[in-house]
């Protein structure tokens, strides 16, 4: 009983936040509905009986990946646009690509509705040491080049945003 | 769950937060006293015997001041700001047990909880700091947001060693696994470490530069006034006090101890935790920026990393 009111606030707060992102004009206040939306996600896999997948969509999604989109919101200081003058060509294309991708989303959600089966019935969900050893075990090899790819990318964002040595004239 | 439960949950969770905000209360009287001796000098003595009653003066002088919103503020987000700074430190109070048995909720997973709500008290600043819309608070909020991103992940894994030797994510169980010996003496560097991080994390001198008086006027606080000032100032030492609690429960063995009960054991580790904090502020002067995020990514995470790296190796050796 309690767990369908749960389920049902936290999936209207996820969409009614998810509309917010695209819908609010203050960039600050769509990376906020985002924070919201990851948060009723959150909400949502806890309630599935997976709390280690909810607390780590908050400490990195929450804790580092918007934090980051804040500050440069906040450091570039970007105001709400002003409404620009759109082409009512360009306007109908737009608007036909949306309710289409849209169509096809609600087409693929309706057809995995058809043999989607009660998240009761299956096996728990895994907890830190099951997904330690599956991580560390198993999907070792795929963690690993990972973590390269990774320290690929640093690499290169420290390579590009140095600051170049001046040299004594 | 049944109705007993429930309401046995719901006085569990009155008596923590009334505890918390009680010890909070004088924790505030207790820093300006130590701080008063520090500098050879008495301190707030007058409300009260011995100054004790100062802290619900405060709190009726901090009610009945002004309550102004800056007429330039996005208001929405300036009266959200200390709501979440202060929700968010207390809901971590849910997993911090006083004994084996006082507690809201032992969570199996106590550490990561601690982990991710800690980690939005940095919007409560950032907003606070963006929404005033005043460069002084902007820039406070801004730095409040490096330095707490940049504190967090030497945190995070200066607490792995004490969860290698604990084998457990819950506090309760952490603490169990000391009994007999406390983990300072197993993980020196990790305590040394957890400590420098966590009053980072809590902006603390000499990281207390998104406040900076002396060249910020009080950064992220500037345009806050009464109640919503009264907010942050709780949030702050609300986060003390957890962090008083989590270096005591980590590694100095929680509640374990002879002849006391067990609560007073903990009370008596966090006393001693929180006098060390302030010993400190009274002691060091503030780092500069650049030392700052310096210091975080360049000395404390590698040795954040050599010690996580030695405790694996030697519990692998040595089981």
């Amino acid at each position: 009983m309690i767990e369908t009111i749960l389920f049902w606030v936290l999936a209207a707060a996820a969409v009614a936040s998810a509309l917010g992102v695209v819908a609010l004009r203050n960039p600050v206040g769509s990376v906020m509905a985002l924070l919201a939306a990851m948060l009723a996600t959150a909400g949502l896999y806890a309630l599935m009986g997976a709390v280690v997948p909810a607390l780590f969509q908050v400490i990195v999604y929450i804790g580092a990946v918007l934090v980051l989109f804040l500050f440069v919101v906040m450091l570039l200081d970007l105001r709400a646009p002003a409404a620009p003058a759109r082409p009512a060509a360009r306007a109908a294309v737009a608007g036909a690509a949306g309710v289409g991708l849209t169509a096809a989303a609600a087409w693929g959600a309706w057809k995995s509705f058809s043999h989607a089966s009660p998240a009761g019935g299956l096996r728990p969900a895994p907890g830190v040491a099951e997904i330690a050893l599956d991580l560390f075990g198993r999907h070792l090899l795929v963690f690993e080049l990972t973590s390269v790819l990774l320290l690929a990318a640093a690499v290169g964002a420290i390579f590009i945003s140095r600051t170049k040595k001046r040299r004594p004239s | 769950m049944t109705t007993t439960d429930f309401l046995w949950g719901v006085v569990r969770i009155m008596l923590i937060f009334s505890a918390v905000m009680g010890l909070v209360a004088y924790m505030t009287l207790m820093e300006r006293r130590f701080l008063g001796f520090f500098q050879i000098r008495l301190g707030p003595n007058r409300v009260g015997p011995g100054g004790l009653l100062q802290p619900i003066a405060d709190g009726i002088k901090l009610f009945f001041k002004e309550d102004m919103t800056v007429s330039h503020a996005n208001r929405f987000w300036f009266l959200l700001a200390p709501a979440i700074a202060l929700v968010s430190v207390l809901a971590c109070f849910a997993v911090v047990p006083a004994s084996s048995t006082i507690f809201v909720a032992d969570l199996p997973v106590a550490v990561l909880y601690l982990l991710a709500l800690s980690s939005l008290g940095v919007y409560g600043i950032l907003l606070a700091g963006w929404s005033s819309n005043n460069t002084y608070s902007l820039l406070g909020g801004l730095r409040a947001a490096a330095q707490m991103i940049s504190y967090e992940i030497p945190l995070a894994l200066s607490v792995v060693g004490v969860l290698i030797l604990a084998g457990s994510m819950s506090l309760v169980g952490i603490v169990k696994a000391q009994e007999g010996l406390w983990f300072v003496v197993k993980q020196p560097l990790g305590f040394a470490l957890f400590l420098t991080c966590i009053s980072a994390e809590t902006n603390r001198t000499p990281f207390d530069l998104l406040e900076c008086e002396n060249e910020l006027v009080a950064g992220y606080q500037t345009e806050y006034s009464s109640m919503k000032f009264g907010l942050f100032y709780m949030a702050e030492y609300a986060h003390i006090l957890l962090a008083s609690c989590l270096v005591s429960l980590f590694f100095l063995g929680g509640w374990n101890g002879p002849l006391l009960p067990a609560p007073l054991w903990l009370l008596v580790k966090v006393f001693f935790v929180f006098a060390l904090f302030i010993w400190v502020r009274a002691t060091f002067p503030r780092i500069r920026y650049d030392q700052l995020m310096g210091f975080s990514w360049k000395v404390l995470l590698p040795l954040a990393f050599a010690n996580l790296m030695a405790t694996a190796v030697l519990t692998v050796y040595f089981s």
